[in-house]
């Protein structure tokens, strides 16, 4: 019944944005039969509206194929797709850390990006085999010899084996399948051995439950087997097992090596991920190595506009959680937006992803604060506190020092952008500390950064100032002391806490200024005259006025206009409802993230 | 705000001799020869509308011939459209029955027919007394042939002449804007309805003149022109009794008092807005669609208890006198003031709103920017 494990390969794909991953792994579930044309939606593997949307990937996605290559054997491949964004860096190792192998997609204009040296370390020391396929070899400016000796020299390894293809026209697709199954090796057979099998993923279903997505590692699994998952030390009976192609479809039993999803009716289990599943009866003396917890690095809060759906806020974010792990999240309190919480993600791109799935998959309408880093707060007392919310900052009086996170980030960028890309990283407080030309076109420059100058808008300005070339990665490096202040902003006299933000000394008094005439541009005119003030310990440092509105009346208003004009007063109504109002002035969701959106104007 | 036992009616005859520069109403130019067959069309629509309305809904109280401009087509069409509501309506015998028209339309003649067939109410549009303005925003008369017009009704007996003012008008002034004023209010006319340019996209006036074009003069001077004109009408004795109407006591218009106070009103003619039986429809307003198809609708629109009240708050809060809230109480089972609490008491102290004797109005500031106001309110 289960699938010998000689015959199993499972790998992962590795990319950078835009190099044709998906399209890659839409070809190969083509080509293997698993999905016919007429099957195919654009880009399968991508599940999440947003995801197609967007064109990324931000969940890991399994799919098996059969695969009936040119020795005569019937093999069974399994991908398990990966994300590309530095943000998902997570979610790529923990895909790594169910396959044998992995194919390495370069783009053969584009040449090896960043993350995408990142990720391919990432799967070495995993002790992945790696594949490397040239794509896109039809385009005119390819040129796959270039990007063989970068596979040699940037990532060092054997470019011999490299498959030129190009997943657009569909050529080299064999070539790439024969490949895996030569050059990935199989899973050991270990069907002797207790079960232990690495959840990789999971979400929930309101019907069946938890449904987790795992990797036997040793042993096998079937229907109705009492399992434990050793972490959470829970028992559950096992009530449907199943694969995926990439749709779900039931089997009875799975054996080493093989991918699978299973339901067991699991409910208030808060995380499953990296647990390892065993038998009740027979429980393996070890649980699997699991993987290391992604660290949340940014926090927001996250409010609703209307209190009423707090509960419905909590609900939500709960279900979220049980599909990704990394998600952070602890009841908050604000004066000017009520109870809320505070949010924990890996960087920019997830908080905008989990506010818009929260948006759109739970009907809620949200207000996110400006994001920012934790810092390390050493009080005069001598007590350390960690402060996530700049609200929360001691006073000044109560400050020895206030450390802020740095990183260590390697951005790759061609040649002539080196200088406008080394102005930005100074700009924004880095500590240049090398310079490496990879290859006559291309340099690799490695700077110090405070964390919370990258989630600003930083990697607008590196893709804008480099005409979209420039690529980066980045990873924790240290805590290091700053002369950092607080910056308030009042609006109608009234503090908003939400709106405070702790900024390096330097560039407050011009921050200020910037969130001042920006928070102008985004709040309405009103009934009343509004003051915006921005402050440093007490001191104003800008003020701008937004004006009351003078003239707001329909003359005239008969028979014939009633509906219309009644419409219009009930739009204008519900526009409101998407603005909070902190004392008498209402604030559009818009005007929390204006810090973020300051930018270079 | 009880409901009016009488109903309004209104009849809407599309045709003018030129279409303004700021219109964007169903008015035709240049189609005057349609006239005789539009009206046998509207008569059609009355005979088949009224056959199918109850009793009550069948009694009238006002009639309004409006546009347009109904006093370019022939007196005689007007009075076979009155014949035709006075045979399948009850038409009170008191009943107030107003018709539009421009100053230039006023003939001796014509004033005499009106007279004749029932109207007793003119509602003459001279919009200003400036010829600049007016040729700014593409009127085809001047100042001179305006005042002529009026004396030519007043003349042949009219007593009951409302005139419609602008202002807000590209080029205007508050000099101008009182000179208008002024010499209108010396005519001691006893009604006049002021209305600040509501610039629609897609006129004329609104590529000439967009928005942004300094020619508008800004808030600050629209909102002096509306204080200008609310001590002007003041001191000329004319009660304010809606946003942009003021009446001598006894004069004002019922027709449109009746649509603030919630009541019901039958209409005919293309593109014509009814609420009959707790349902507002309307006419189409393709002139060719109406004629073919007068009992069509293109919008039908069944008000519910919650719809009807927050057109009464709005409707009423038009009204300077406001809404009674023991009525709204009575009428809706709603409190207003607990509903609306917080909003209520922030704009009574930011002086927006005003309340007396259980009622709620809108202040002069208020009526500035009312849109606010209501939106806060619904």
């Amino acid at each position: 019944m289960t699938t010998e494990a000689q015959l199993i390969r499972n790998f992962s794909i590795i990319a950078h944005i835009d190099h044709g991953k998906s399209t890659l792994a839409d070809r190969l579930l083509e080509a293997t039969g698993t999905l016919t044309k007429r099957e195919m939606q654009e880009q399968v593997l991508d599940t999440m509206d947003l995801e197609r949307e967007r064109g990324i990937t931000i969940k890991a996605q399994p799919a098996r194929m059969e695969y009936r290559a040119r020795d005569g054997q019937t093999y069974v491949l399994n991908l398990i797709d990966t994300p590309g964004h530095v943000d998902f860096g997570y979610e790529v190792s923990r895909s790594l850390a169910a396959c044998e192998g992995a194919l390495l997609v370069i783009d053969a204009t584009q040449g090896v990006e960043a993350q995408t040296l990142a990720n391919v370390h990432l799967a070495v020391e995993n002790n992945l085999e790696i594949v490397p396929v040239i794509n896109k070899i039809d385009l005119p400016s390819a040129d796959p010899d270039r990007i063989k000796q970068e596979i040699e020299e940037v990532i060092g390894l054997d470019p011999s084996f490299a498959v030129l293809a190009s997943a657009k026209n569909n050529t080299g697709i064999q070539e790439v399948l024969e490949s895996i199954v030569h050059l990935i090796p199989p899973p050991p057979n270990t069907v002797q051995q207790p079960l232990r099998a690495l959840v990789f993923d999971s979400y929930y279903e309101s019907y069946r439950g938890i449904i987790a997505y795992f990797r036997v590692k040793d042993g096998t699994i079937a229907l109705g087997d009492r399992i434990k998952f050793m972490a959470n030390d829970k028992t559950f009976e096992v009530t449907e097992l199943g694969v995926l192609r990439p749709q779900q479809v039931k089997v009875d039993r799975l054996g080493p090596g093989e991918v699978g999803y299973l339901a067991a009716s699991i409910k208030d289990v808060s995380t499953l991920v990296g647990d390892t599943v065993t038998h009740a009866e027979r429980p393996a003396p070890e649980p699997l190595p699991g993987y290391r917890p992604a660290k949340p690095m940014v926090f927001a809060g996250i409010y609703p506009v209307d209190n009423d759906q707090y509960p419905d806020l909590r609900e939500a974010l709960e279900k979220l959680k049980l599909n990704d792990s990394s998600l952070f999240f602890e009841p908050e309190t604000s004066e000017a937006l009520g109870f809320g919480f505070r949010c924990g993600f890996l960087g920019l791109l997830h908080m905008e992803i989990i506010q818009e799935r929260l948006e759109r998959e739970y009907a809620l309408t949200l207000i996110t604060t400006a994001p920012s880093v934790i810092y390390r707060v050493t009080k005069t007392d001598g007590s350390v506190v960690m402060v996530d919310n700049p609200a929360l900052l001691p006073d000044a009086n109560h400050r020895e020092m206030i450390e802020e996170p740095y990183v260590l980030a390697s951005i790759m960028v061609p040649n002539e952008h080196v200088g406008p890309i080394m102005e930005l990283c100074q700009g924004r407080r880095g500590i240049f500390q090398d310079m490496k030309y990879l290859d006559p076109r291309r340099a690799m420059l490695h700077y110090e950064l405070p964390l919370a100058e990258i989630i600003t808008d930083f990697f607008d300005q590196l893709k804008s100032r480099s005409r979209g070339y420039a690529s980066l990665d980045y990873h924790f490096h240290e805590y290091r002391e700053s002369r950092l202040v607080k910056l308030d902003i009042l609006i109608g006299g009234e503090p908003v806490d939400a709106l405070s933000a702790i900024v390096h000394y330097e560039r407050a008094q011009a921050y200020g200024r910037h969130l001042a005439e920006k928070l102008k541009k985004l709040i309405p005119r009103q009934l009343f005259e509004v003051p915006i003030q921005a402050a440093i310990g007490g001191k104003v440092v800008a003020r701008e006025n937004i004006s009351a509105q003078r003239k707001n009346v329909l003359s005239k208003c008969y028979g014939g206009d009633i509906t219309r004009k009644r419409k219009l007063l009930e739009k204008q109504k519900e526009g409101k409802k998407r603005m909070k109002s902190v004392g008498k002035v209402e604030i559009p969701q818009e005007a929390f993230m204006a810090l973020l959106k300051l930018g270079e104007e | 705000m009880s409901q009016p036992t009488a109903r309004s009616a209104y009849i809407h005859i599309p045709f003018c001799s030129y279409k303004c520069d700021f219109c964007d109403f169903t008015a035709f130019a240049g189609l005057d020869h349609l006239a005789g067959r539009y009206v046998e069309v509207v008569c059609g629509e009355i005979e088949a509308r009224t056959a199918l309305l109850s009793t009550d809904d069948r009694q009238v109280g006002s009639v309004f011939y409006g546009g347009g401009t109904p006093g370019l087509i022939e007196p005689a069409l007007v009075a076979r459209l009155q014949q035709t509501l006075c045979r399948h309506t009850h038409l009170a015998a008191e009943a107030e029955v107003s018709l539009e028209t421009t100053p230039q339309t006023v003939t001796p003649e014509k004033a005499a027919a009106w007279l004749a067939l029932g109207v007793n109410r003119l509602s003459i549009g001279i919009q200003s007394l400036n010829d600049d303005e007016l040729a700014a925003i593409g009127r085809d008369h001047g100042s001179e042939q305006a005042l002529a017009g009026v004396r030519i009704a007043r003349r042949a007996g009219f007593r009951n002449i409302n005139t419609d003012l602008m202002y807000g008008l590209p080029n205007q002034t508050i000099d101008s804007w009182r000179s208008t004023l002024a010499r209108v209010l010396a005519l001691d006319l006893p009604h006049l309805s002021a209305y600040g340019l509501q610039l629609s996209s897609a006129t004329p006036l609104s590529r000439r003149y967009s928005p942004a074009s300094p020619a508008y003069g800004g808030e600050d001077q629209f909102a002096s022109m509306y204080e200008l004109l609310v001590s002007m009408t003041a001191a000329a004795g004319l009660v304010q009794y809606e946003i942009s109407n003021f009446a001598r006591p006894g004069f004002e218009s019922r027709h449109n008092l009746s649509c603030w106070q919630s009541g019901e009103y039958l209409a005919f003619g293309v593109g014509a807005h009814r609420y009959v039986g707790g349902v507002r429809s309307s006419n189409w307003r393709s002139l060719k669609r109406y004629m073919a198809e007068p009992l069509g609708s293109e919008m039908e629109e069944p008000i519910d208890a919650d719809t009807r009240l927050r057109e009464a708050v709005f409707l009423g809060l038009r009204t300077r006198r406001g809404i009674d809230l023991q009525q709204i109480r009575q009428q809706y089972g709603v409190d207003l003031l607990d509903r609306f609490r917080a909003q209520i008491d922030r704009l009574l102290a930011g002086g927006f709103l005003e309340s007396a004797e259980g009622r709620l109005a809108l202040s002069q500031k208020g009526v500035l920017v009312s849109n606010l106001v209501m939106s806060e309110l619904i």
